[in-house]
């Protein structure tokens, strides 16, 4: 039987997959209680008062950033190996998640990368403006674990796992 | 700052944020014995609505740190609107200790 995958990648895409679906609970688990709160301009008042609200929005912060950092460095490119693709630069890594549809725009992908360092600085500036960064993360959350999914089905398709 | 990052900064935020956006380059490299560290830079703008501030604003960093002078250089940018009763000491700092471009 041909495999459609390359055996030698299978163990570092296998790893790559793992910690991308625990880092991808920790995200929808804080997320989901983040955004259940309704959000508004009053709570992004609140939370200079509220120490238990602003430790839960740094969560979420970093808990966006590392998901994002590992799928653009590790679970993208080492997937992309294991098919025998090897791009070079972050934005071919981007293009091919793309073209086999993993990613629905690398360019969204990239804008998200942008909003990590939006989420941290504008916290402590204009309400209204770190309020629609959360609203732009809430959305980007969602392309994220939409990205760790697929590639999980893609594992799956493949028999990556019942293969390991 | 050299003349040709300051006309891309130039040209960049007045594409982004209106003919009539103020920019101000602050912060550490305000000082050119300090070598190195963030660009750090104020914008003031006619926009108001903060979906299209926000927008602007990640396009705007992207297009940066992917145009030539500065490639691989960390950018800050603060974006206060114009008219809007929200007011932090960083915008006036911004202002009275850095340089408008």
């Amino acid at each position: 039987m041909t495999l459609a995958y390359l055996p030698e990648h299978a163990e570092n895409a296998l790893l790559a997959l793992e910690l991308a679906e625990r880092e991808a609970v920790h995200l929808a688990y804080t997320h989901r209680t983040l955004f259940a709160q309704g959000i508004g301009l009053d709570w992004v008042l609140s939370l200079a008062q509220r120490e238990d609200l602003s430790e839960k929005v740094d969560a979420f912060v970093s808990r966006f950033g590392r998901l994002q950092d590992h799928i653009g460095e590790k679970l993208i490119p080492r997937f992309a190996a294991l098919l025998g693709e090897s791009p070079k630069s972050m934005l071919d890594v981007l293009a091919f998640a793309e073209k086999i549809g993993w990613l629905d725009s690398a360019e969204a992908f990239i804008g998200a990368r942008k909003l990590r360092n939006l989420l941290v600085h504008e916290y402590m500036a204009d309400p209204e403006l770190f309020l629609e960064t959360l609203r732009v993360a809430d959305e980007a959350t969602g392309m994220f674990l939409g990205v760790v999914d697929r590639i999980g089905h893609h594992a799956d398709s493949i028999g990556l796992r019942s293969g390991a | 700052m050299t003349q040709h990052q300051i006309d891309t900064v130039r040209r960049l935020v007045h594409s982004h944020f209106g003919e009539d956006a103020d920019v101000w380059l602050f912060g550490s490299r305000v000082d050119d014995s300090k070598k190195g560290g963030d660009y750090d830079f104020l914008i003031e703008t006619s926009l108001k609505q903060p979906d299209a501030i926000i927008e602007q604003k990640i396009a705007l960093i992207a297009e940066l740190q992917s145009a030539v002078p500065f490639e691989d250089e960390e950018i800050d940018l603060i974006v206060k609107r114009r008219n809007s009763s929200f007011d932090i000491p960083i915008y006036s700092i911004a202002k009275k200790d850095g340089i408008k471009l």
